[in-house]
């Protein structure tokens, strides 16, 4: 099983179906790299062996028994700590939370146990999945952020310690990390994929997030997640389409619609601008159209509409913890907190209007073609341990509400991750997968850090 | 939260949220978080000066 953690969960999950790995030895396989690489990056915070290893052992025996595999049968799965674990602590790398303990699973979790995943542990987060920066370490320069929130997770697939981990996005916190550490990120439609049992940041806001090294690995996580759940109240109530065949008939050259004026373009460094202009340029010459694109007007005010939406919401979750706990907080979201508490109501209603407006235009403007394309961050990670980044290029999607999926495009002069974004209309995620992995396959750029491979 | 008043100047706003920030956590409070309020004054100021169409709902959801 030596080079068991390059395998993709596809490959996984064929080779245990064929008999040709064995779930066991896969997980054991992955321990090992943890106990290897976890002192220098720091992506866990629980993971519990024995429970890791009984469970591959079950996986086993249900396939020795002849039982149906599901999509993802003895595949380890890492979980962001904000999903409730029956039985296994879920502390969003919080004090607040630091001793609880559900007693059941999030509906997410469970979909993952349903289709034969194996739950590898819990990664670490930013607290409470807000902004202040988790002791996680960027796997391609240590002295790099990893990004976040969704930070042990996207370290810990990015460094093969596992081939996949539910993240969650309230402004950028999947697709952000995703491209700072080189791997594949998928932000759903809102709505896609229940939130019950996934402790909040934003309710109108927050997604769970998928983090995966290819982009046909996405479309088996979120085969496995997505459908309608009562106990959500945002969950959509409609049919969940076969994402692979969805993904087989968008397999050509698709169309896409450059933003490379205004908003994406005008924070960008220059490296990155080049870059995408070098990606567009590349895809063309690949069979893509490429279409230059017009923000909305909309747009001027989507930054500051989310973050005030954020931040009320936010508020309005801790409330009662931070009117007797204010001091266990950390700075930011305390800041953000304590902001959301001064917003007025009014001002938060404006915003959610506003957002609908925004929504409506930026959906118009993905229908124009396949998939929107713009840089995935404004900057490779930023060599500053203090921050998680910059958000700016996904806080107006999840806004929105509308799929992304980050890519790995290339290096940086640095020697970090650059990656490329595409946007879809709402519940168009088979599409948005099939151009992401038709671009995947055209730009041939597949990134493992050197000190991990 | 509270409510807001039809003066919709970003001066006007930092003092309203000033205000409440120094009912709810007093004076030495706003003094060392003074950048967080204008922050919330240049947000709400922005929502103000760009409403949507009157027959927008907010739509929280899909």
């Amino acid at each position: 099983m030596a080079d068991s953690h390059t395998l993709s969960v596809s490959e996984a999950a064929e080779q245990i179906r064929q008999g040709q790995l064995s779930p066991s030895a896969y997980a054991e396989a992955l321990l090992e790299r943890i106990d290897t690489y976890e002192p220098a990056l720091q992506a866990w915070v629980t993971i519990d062996r024995e429970e890791v290893l009984d469970t591959a052992r079950q996986r086993e025996l249900q396939l020795e028994s002849g039982e149906t595999p599901g999509w993802l049968h003895g595949v380890p799965v890492g979980l962001k700590d904000i999903f409730y674990t029956a039985g296994m602590k879920t502390t969003a790398c919080s004090r607040i939370y630091a001793d609880f303990v559900p007693d059941y699973d999030a509906t997410c979790v469970a979909r993952l146990k349903e289709a034969g995943a194996v739950i590898l542990g819990k990664a670490v987060t930013t607290e409470f999945a807000t902004s202040d920066p988790s002791p996680t370490r960027n796997p391609w320069n240590r002295e790099h952020t990893p990004g976040g929130s969704s930070s042990g997770s996207s370290v810990a697939v990015a460094s093969g310690m596992c081939p996949a981990a539910l993240g969650s996005q309230t402004g950028g916190s999947t697709c952000r990390p995703a491209a700072y550490n080189g791997i594949v990120g998928l932000k759903p439609t809102y709505g896609r994929i229940s939130r019950y049992g996934v402790i909040p940041v934003s309710w109108s806001l927050d997604t769970v997030g998928i983090l995966v090294r290819r982009v046909t690995d996405a479309a088996l996580l979120l085969q496995a997640m997505a459908g309608y759940d009562a106990n959500d109240p945002g969950s959509a109530n409609r049919p969940v389409p076969d994402y692979r065949r969805e993904m087989d008939s968008n397999a050509g050259p698709p169309r896409l619609g450059l933003l490379n004026k205004g908003y994406f373009f005008d924070r960008a460094t220059p490296e990155v601008r080049q870059h995408t202009e070098a990606v567009a340029g590349q895809l063309a010459q690949a069979g893509a159209v490429i279409e230059e694109l017009e923000l909305p007007e909309s747009f001027a005010t989507a930054p500051d509409c989310q973050r005030i939406i954020m931040n009320v919401e936010c508020a309005a979750f801790h409330e009662e913890f931070f009117r007797h706990r204010a001091d266990e907080y950390g700075p930011r979201l305390r800041a953000n907190i304590e902001m959301g508490l001064l917003i007025p109501s009014v001002t938060y209603l404006q915003a959610q209007r506003l957002r609908r407006q925004f929504r409506q235009d930026l959906t118009g403007l993905a229908q124009r073609v396949d998939a929107l394309l713009t840089p995935a961050t404004p900057a490779p990670a930023p060599r500053d341990l203090n921050t998680t980044g910059d958000a700016a290029f996904q806080a107006p999607w999840t806004s929105a509400g509308l799929p992304t999926v980050v890519i790995p495009s290339g290096l940086s002069e640095d020697g970090l991750p650059l990656g490329v974004q595409f946007a879809a209309p709402p519940f168009e995620e088979g599409k948005l997968l099939g151009v992401a992995r038709w671009c995947e396959g055209a730009l041939g750029v597949d990134l493992r850090p050197a000190d991990y491979i | 939260m509270a409510d807001t008043t039809p003066d919709i100047s970003q001066e006007s706003i930092l003092r309203q949220l000033t205000a409440q920030a120094e009912a709810r956590w007093g004076a030495d409070y706003v003094d060392r978080n003074r950048a967080l309020l204008e922050l919330a004054a240049e947000y709400a100021t922005l929502v103000s000066n760009n409403l949507p169409d009157t027959e927008t709902e907010p739509g929280f959801y899909q």
